[in-house]
């Protein structure tokens, strides 16, 4: 084993006395700050000033400006159409809106809220629709919740269960200060302890009379009630698992900048599975092509040893470039992101029982994941070259595999040749497979798994075998 | 003779579908530099490369200090360092590093005996240099040094003195001589050039389309070569009436293409002989020139005699 080190230790000699190495290195990082820069930037700009472009005051003036052209219209029996009545009421309350100032940050532009209003003036409730206008232009935000947990009463009065639950609601809003708006965490996670508090009640009672019920809603419904009161509880306002959901791409407005960086970093793996793949397919090509290769083997060292040493060099090489990454886009995503966020943990709940997590084993997953398709791709690549003792052919056909297998897959997929999934390549997204997001049909991960330990089971003997055989 | 270090015994090969090898036996000794002699083409590479480990063997056994090549590998081959083809190095490193990469995959080289192989080829200037800024000379040298890092008893070397300048040839000469001599490594050389061996071998293998057609001493090679005769040249005026006059004497005798006298004496009393052919051209009224004792037939002569008689110049 120690002899085998020293194999090891000769061959990381020989990559890192390569600038082409280096370079590898240095624009991984550049790549890895890169991004995680511009993910965090994205996430910040769509969370603090998405709607700077386009104020509420512009599109309601805009929306007046649309509809005012139907206001008039009529019908055979010379009445206002309903579409005119519809379009006049719109068109108060954005005149409404506009002269109270409201702007998207508050929570006045709700719309059920001025609807009310609109309907009490309309109903000629004088004094409801005044309290709702005073509500309104003073930003009363208890006035608001006072008036809810009022109409709550009036609407749950035959059923004191609900009523308490709703009543519950409306008293920690005003306790606790908060604004009707999603904006608001606490008033978000508040709506779904009380959402879900319903559903419960909805659900056991039906089951209490003898229904059959979607146990799995209840069972969601409790799971959903248990995270949001640990949450409000605990004062967790950042969710990093909306972040690892959404990647950058998918446009959704993700709260934390430093988790959204973090999650989004994995897309650079398949930059190393280009960079690794050039080294797996140089490493025993380049001992040939340089003529070394005779003083390779004129040493006391079995060849299988020889080649296996290039191999678990290659795999830390690998290793190495995932480290990199992690680290600088970790690094990047702490200082330009919100790094009070890295704390903040995953809450999941199991019957009730809240579990909580870091993030980052999840982040650290999806790398695994993400990594299990450059690792065969630079296996074949080092198989390949070994036999045709070059690199050229053996990287671009590695790269290319890499960068096309899919859609070779989802050509065959659309042929509906169901063959296609024992290709190596339907087989290498593992996290999709994982979520049964695959695009043939029943396909299980260990499927995958046996698919993709067999290749690499080939491509490493082939390689072996290839080598050991060589006449130089 | 009894230290045998690297025994070859019915050593077939074939690449591809031509053999290139057929029943090869030879044994090197500890303490001897030998020869492998042939022309090109005859299979002095491939032998070696199998001696190497680097080509497998068809048929036939090869065994280093009593290790089998194929079943006791990594100890045979811990006996045995060489210089196989060009010598090539990692040109983006220095030539210490190279050697360092060598030292690693071999056991027991420290820091001082690579210094030391250093200065032994000359190169301690010339080290920390890049490979790549090398002459052939110098990798050749840097070849040599990796080759005996580890203190080999065999040491296998194809073809060194490509690429030495006559200063470098000498330098490796004596490096090999007292490797052999003082050391008890068996050296292994091989070379087309008979001149080259006579100066290095002490022992001589001459292989001609992969048969090996005899081993012999140096001496004996050089008894082989040895005249029972005389030839001089001698340049004269007229060299038309001084073949006329060396026939009237019954000497033997033809002109040359240069118009000289080539004069062939055996026997006793060479120099009395040619005194008296001298005298009589000087009588005889011609201007003698110069009279100059013709170079003897050389081993290179012989060489080419064994093989030629095999394979008619012809490459396998």
């Amino acid at each position: 084993m120690r002899k085998f080190f020293r194999l090891m230790k000769n061959e990381w000699r020989k990559q890192l006395r390569k600038k082409a190495t280096w370079v590898m290195l240095i624009l991984l990082a550049i790549c890895a700050v890169g991004y995680s820069l511009i993910v965090v930037q994205d996430t910040k700009t769509r969370y603090g000033g998405y709607y700077d472009y386009y104020t509420l005051e512009e599109d309601c003036q805009d929306r007046i400006k649309e509809y005012s052209q139907f206001v008039d219209e009529v019908d055979a029996n010379g009445e206002l159409t309903e579409f005119a009545l519809e379009c006049r009421r719109t068109v108060e309350y954005c005149e409404f809106l506009i002269s109270i100032g409201a702007t998207w940050d508050d929570w006045r532009y709700t719309e059920g809220l001025t609807d009310a209003m609109l309907d009490a003036k309309g109903l000629g409730d004088e004094a409801t629709y005044l309290r709702l206008r005073s509500i309104l232009e003073e930003k009363d935000v208890k006035g608001y919740f006072t008036f809810m947990k009022e109409q709550a009463a009036e609407t749950y009065a035959h059923d004191p269960e609900r009523l308490a639950i709703e009543t519950a609601h409306y008293d920690y809003c005003i306790a606790h200060g908060l604004q009707p708006t999603t904006r608001d965490w606490r008033f978000q996670q508040i709506s779904v302890v009380t959402t879900s508090k319903s559903a419960i009640l909805l659900l056991e009672r039906s089951r209490d009379r003898g229904e059959q019920i979607d146990e799995a809603s209840l069972e969601k419904a409790r799971n959903q009630l248990a995270v949001a009161e640990y949450r409000l509880e605990h004062d967790l306002e950042t969710n990093p698992e909306e972040c690892l959901e959404a990647g950058l791409m998918e446009g959704y407005s993700n709260e934390s900048s430093f988790w959204s960086a973090m999650a989004a970093s994995d897309d650079l793996v398949t930059a190393i599975g280009v960079f690794l793949i050039v080294i797996a397919g140089s490493i025993v090509a380049n001992e040939f092509s340089q003529g070394t290769i005779k003083f390779l083997l004129i040493n006391p060292v079995k060849r299988w040893k020889l080649l296996m040493a290039k191999y678990a060099t290659v795999l830390t090489f690998g290793a190495l470039m995932t480290l990199v990454l992690f680290v600088f886009s970790f690094l990047t995503a702490l200082l330009f992101g919100d790094a009070s966020h890295v704390t903040a943990p995953i809450v999941t709940a199991e019957q009730g029982v809240v579990h909580t997590q870091s993030p980052m084993a999840q982040v650290l997953l999806q790398y695994l994941l993400a990594g299990v398709e450059i690792l065969v791709m630079s296996t074949m690549a080092f198989a390949i070259s070994t036999l045709m003792r070059g690199s050229a052919l053996a990287i671009g056909i590695s790269l290319f595999s890499m960068l096309s297998g899919s859609l070779l897959v989802m050509l065959l997929q659309s042929f509906e040749l169901d063959w296609g999934r024992y290709l190596l390549f339907a087989n290498l997204d593992l996290d999709a497979i994982a979520q049964g997001a695959s695009m043939f049909p029943h396909h299980s991960l260990g499927t995958a798994l046996v698919i993709v330990i067999l290749h690499m089971v080939v491509f490493l003997w082939t390689a072996l075998d290839g080598f050991v055989r060589r006449e130089v | 003779m009894s230290n045998v270090v690297l025994h070859i015994e019915h050593l077939n090969k074939t690449l591809g579908k031509r053999q290139i090898l057929h029943d090869i036996s030879f044994d090197t000794y500890a303490g001897e530099v030998f020869g492998f002699l042939g022309p090109n083409g005859a299979g002095k590479t491939t032998t070696i490369k199998i001696a190497a480990g680097l080509l497998t063997l068809d048929e036939g056994e090869i065994s280093i200090c009593g290790f089998d090549m194929r079943r006791q590998f990594e100890q045979a081959m811990a006996q045995v360092g060489g210089i196989v083809e060009n010598p090539e190095f990692y040109k983006y490193m220095t030539g210490l590093e190279n050697l360092r990469l060598y030292a690693n995959m071999r056991e027991g080289v420290t820091e001082e005996r690579i210094r030391e192989v250093v200065h032994l080829v000359g190169l301690d200037n010339r080290i920390g240099e890049k490979v790549g800024r090398y002459s052939l000379g110098m990798r050749q040298r840097l070849g040599v040094a990796q080759a005996i890092l580890h203190r080999p008893r065999l040491l296998i070397l194809d073809e060194p003195t490509n690429g030495l300048d006559p200063a470098g040839i000498k330098d490796l000469r004596d490096i090999l001589k007292s490797l052999a001599h003082e050391e008890g490594v068996a050296v292994m050389v091989s070379s087309h050039l008979m001149s080259e061996m006579e100066l290095m071998c002490d022992r001589v293998g001459v292989i001609v389309n992969g048969r090996l057609h005899s081993v012999h001493t140096i001496e004996e090679m050089v008894a082989a070569a040895a005249p029972d005769h005389a030839e001089y040249l001698i340049s004269v005026n007229d060299p038309q009436r001084g073949m006329a006059l060396l026939e009237g004497m019954a000497v033997e005798s033809h002109l040359t293409e240069q118009g000289l006298l080539n004069v062939v004496l055996a026997g006793e009393q060479v120099e009395e002989r040619l005194a008296e052919i001298n005298r009589a051209l000087v009588t005889e009224g011609l201007s003698l020139y110069t009279v100059s004792k013709k170079e003897n037939r050389k081993l290179e002569d012989v060489f080419i005699e064994l093989t030629q008689a095999e394979g008619g110049g012809q490459i396998a």
